[in-house]
């Protein structure tokens, strides 16, 4: 279909769709903001409360990086690097990659995606976002209160220690408190994914971005749980010595490592399968194509949710676990790493004969590809028993996970909120900067973390302060990395800001997409939808047709906002 | 096979001096070309699809079929059969060194992580910081913690294994080069765990691991010489000669001076405290510091070296 170009008469002009009452005009002061029930609004409180998340954790990994120029250190003293690499950790995962996706851009977008006015359960989600809020401020008081230093694994003897202040029982009451955050978000996006489908939206008619949604909330519901148990049990053992994780009282410091990966591990599917869902849509979008094999890539999300869950124990390989034990978890583990791959090749796929338009969010999909193919492969290093003996708790692994957990689900975030960022806002963004600044991300993201896999290789073990002076020029070409890194995200903050400030008006429909969130006016109307749109297909780009650059695309079936 | 692959290992593998540290490496080497063969795959798909389906003014997507089951079948399987075969050859290599660990070897060393550095102690009642072995010849070593975890690593041998208080965790190793390789402490166990380091000495033949073994400080090295010695194989990381601020308190000028401890108690630097801080470290700790120094077992005249070397550090 050829981008059809027609007079303005025939469609009201983007001016005049944009002066109508929107979300964020619908009502003004800071109490519509927080006693807000619209899941637009909460999205947003969210996604600003994700990035200064991501701020902090970005300064704290700054630091990290800056002091590891130098073999003796630069900057701080061991027991402060000690702090900075848990506190990096643990906001980064529990403030940031964990609620990053489902909980800002999911908010937003997903009862849109269903043609709907909002979630299921609106007071519940309002919930989760003052829980979340509370979580975020304890772990702000940790650092008042001076600091953490047992790594955001919490591995107890040395995080139950007797000698131990108020800094470990705060931040476990952050985590359960946080973890709640999660379990009623993952709820509410379940209960509505069921129930409010419109006429016409079979499961498998949905965009893959809410199957992504679905099978998140099925880890959030099941797994986080478990982590509340973990850290309430450490809180009792450390206040009132019941002898489950501490030797002295006749615990097993291993179980407490069992029940903090049989969340964790899936915690990491919390974090890369709504990344994921972004790829299927960003992908499908920006090459004008139907998704490949769209019930495979439905299906392996699913997958992934079932089987990330039985794969816990090969972060033990050296733990001293038995034997069978520890080959039946690497044999689980393998196969976890099939339906990620089925995923890309329906991604590459889907670019097959497309008409592939290289839009910020597409460079960064097309970056994803690269650095979640290091992350995934790299993993099977891991998962195989042989090698991970030798390469466990060293460099490889924090180079493997960040090229998972940053590298792609970072980037997709990033896709993502450049993706749905007209909707959100109303404003369209500087598309050269905004690439620009992509690219540096993902080049500064590779000198950051590629060396690492070679300094892992060599025997650099992970979280320390202090190193061999032979792992010099690895580390200081990383800290080199971390610093291109962060001026491509500081680049594109600006970039979004001026956009903000006075970036041209967003017509509905700037990309072409088909699903529903797009059949609403930028910013949407307070209920979203005056009525449901008539289902098309998710994918079905036949029925849009392109105005112009600046009026975006209109549907051909005369249903338009 | 795993030879020739191994031939064809890049130089930045680190030394290997361990029975299973070849079949690792070729293990690694294995699974390093089946990746980057799917990671070229991933990117030249891509960069190709990228170029060659460009969006042009004039450009609109061809027809393509939106499923191929056969197509996702093949790419669903193939991964999958190369994935058990990884599994499988990993884990039979990882299989031979487990059941070895079963295997009694003639020699056991009992290894000791504490915050933060390693023990070991040898059958007949040596001990050492550094964990001394005899070429070709196994030995069992028997880890155990009084504090933290921790994880005893030696990456040239491959392996690693986590020491747990409470409990005992067994290696069996078999060195197979002899040379002078680091030791690292691979789980991480609080304020000085970078600095959690030492060495596995390697001895080419049992003359040179006896002379070891028996070695006894001369009786005609001077007390100050003896104090040297231990000062650069045990407190050199925390302690510095020239008043720099370390882990611990500075020599330099320390003998007979008058020093503050934590709860406001001043003692004078003497023989005695000397000899009580390096017995039992925790019990008074300099103002501002922390408690971070482990105790030490020392014999009576490698006692009085220290002692006679704080002494000469003026």
């Amino acid at each position: 279909m050829v981008a059809a170009t027609r007079t303005a008469e025939l469609h009201p002009s983007h001016e005049a769709t944009s002066a109508h009452d929107n979300y964020l005009t619908h009502a003004h002061g800071w109490k519509s903001w927080i006693f807000s029930l619209d899941h637009k609004r909460i999205g947003i409180m969210y996604l600003c409360a994700i990035l200064l998340s991501l701020l902090l954790g970005g300064v704290f990994a700054l630091v990290i990086r800056i002091h590891l120029w130098a073999p003796e250190g630069a900057l701080v003293s061991n027991p402060t690097y000690n702090n900075f690499f848990t506190l990096h950790g643990a906001v980064m995962i529990f403030l940031f990659i964990i609620p990053g996706i489902p909980a800002a851009l999911g908010n937003f977008v997903l009862p849109m995606q269903l043609g709907a006015k909002d979630l299921a359960f609106p007071r519940l989600n309002l919930l989760s976002f003052y829980l979340y809020s509370i979580g975020a401020v304890l772990f702000i008081i940790v650092l008042a209160v001076g600091g953490l230093d047992t790594g955001w694994t919490l591995y107890p003897p040395y995080s139950l220690e007797g000698t131990r202040g108020l800094g470990v029982l705060l931040a476990l009451t952050a985590t359960f408190i946080v973890g709640f955050s999660s379990i009623l978000t993952g709820l509410n996006f379940m209960a509505t994914v069921h129930s409010m489908r419109p006429k016409g939206m079979g499961w498998f008619d949905m965009p893959l971005f809410l199957w992504a949604l679905f099978a998140t909330g099925i880890i959030q519901v099941v797994a986080t749980p478990v982590l509340g148990i973990t850290v309430a049990l450490g809180f009792l053992e450390r206040m009132f010595h019941l002898g489950i994780f501490m030797p002295e009282y006749g615990g097993d410091p291993v179980l407490f490592q069992h029940f903090f990966w049989f969340y964790s591990h899936p915690a990491v599917y919390v974090m890369i399968l709504p990344a994921m869902g972004i790829v299927s849509e960003v992908v499908s979008v920006f090459s004008r194509k139907a998704i490949f094999g769209y019930r495979f890539i439905a299906m392996s999300s699913i997958a992934i949710a079932v089987v990330g869950f039985l794969v816990w124990g090969h972060h033990m390989f050296t733990s001293g676990q038995s034997k069978w034990t520890n080959i039946i978890f690497s044999f689980l583990t393998f196969f976890v790493a099939v339906p990620s791959a089925i995923k890309v090749f329906n991604w590459l796929a889907t670019m097959y004969k497309g008409d592939i338009r290289l839009k910020t969010p597409m460079v960064y999909v097309l970056g994803f590809f690269a650095l979640f193919g290091v992350g995934g492969l790299t993993g099977i290093f891991l998962g195989s028993l042989a090698t991970d003996v030798a390469l466990h708790d060293t460099y490889f692994v924090v180079a493997h996970f960040h090229f998972v957990m940053v590298g792609s689900v970072l980037t997709a975030f990033l896709a993502g909120l450049h993706y749905w960022w007209p909707k959100i806002t109303g404003k369209m963004y500087d598309e050269r900067w905004a690439r620009i600044a992509a690219i540096l991300v993902m080049v500064g993201f590779f000198i950051t973390f590629l060396p690492q896999f070679l300094s892992g290789l060599q025997g650099m073990p992970r979280r320390y302060a202090t190193y061999l002076p032979v792992f010099k020029p690895l580390h200081q070409l990383s800290t080199i990395g971390a610093i291109v890194l962060a001026s491509g995200m500081f680049l594109d903050a600006w970039v979004l800001w001026v956009s903000l400030r006075r970036g041209k008006q967003a017509p509905a429909n700037p990309w072409g997409a088909a699903s529903l969130e797009w059949a609403t006016p930028s910013p949407p109307t307070h209920h979203n939808f005056e009525q449901t749109p008539p289902i098309t297909g998710p994918y079905n780009y036949d029925v849009l047709e392109e105005v112009s650059e600046e009026a975006g695309w209109v549907r051909n079936d005369g249903w338009n906002p | 096979m795993h030879r020739l692959i191994l031939a064809a290992a890049p130089g930045w593998l680190p030394p290997r001096a361990s029975e299973g540290a070849e079949k690792v490496d070729s293990i690694f080497m294995l699974i390093l070309g089946i990746t980057t063969a799917f990671f070229v795959i991933i990117l030249v798909a891509a960069t190709y699809f990228t170029i060659r389906y460009r969006a042009r003014k004039w450009t609109a997507p061809q027809p393509s079929p939106s499923h191929h089951l056969k197509l996702e079948l093949v790419w669903s399987i193939i991964p999958t059969i190369l994935l058990v075969a990884i599994f499988g050859v990993s884990t039979k290599a990882w299989l031979a060194s487990a059941d070895a660990q079963t295997a009694e070897a003639a020699t056991t060393v009992y290894v000791t992580g504490q915050q933060w550095q390693w023990k070991f102690e040898y059958q007949g009642g040596k001990r050492s910081d550094e964990l001394h072995l005899l070429l070709n010849e196994p030995v069992d070593l028997v880890l155990s913690s009084p504090d933290v975890l921790h994880s005893f690593y030696v990456p040239a041998f491959r392996i690693k294994q986590d020491v747990v208080p409470g409990r005992f965790t067994r290696l069996h190793v078999t060195p197979t080069e002899a040379g002078t390789f680091p030791v690292f402490c691979a789980e991480y166990c609080g304020n000085d765990h970078s600095i959690m380091q030492t060495q596995v000495v390697i001895h080419p033949d049992l003359a040179s691991y006896d002379a070891w073994k028996n070695e006894k400080i001369d009786e005609s090295v001077p007390l100050v010489k003896v104090g040297e010695m231990l000062y650069q194989k045990n407190c050199l990381s925390c302690h510095s000669l020239d008043g720099t601020r370390k882990v611990g308190p500075t020599f330099k000028g320390l003998w007979g001076s008058s020093q503050t401890m934590e709860g406001g108690e001043v003692v004078t630097v003497d023989e005695n405290f000397v000899r009580e801080s390096i017995v039992e470290p925790k019990k008074r700790v300099a103002q501002g510091y922390p408690p971070a120094m482990p105790p030490q077992s020392l014999g009576e005249r490698e006692m009085q070296g220290i002692i006679e070397y704080i002494r000469s550090v003026k």
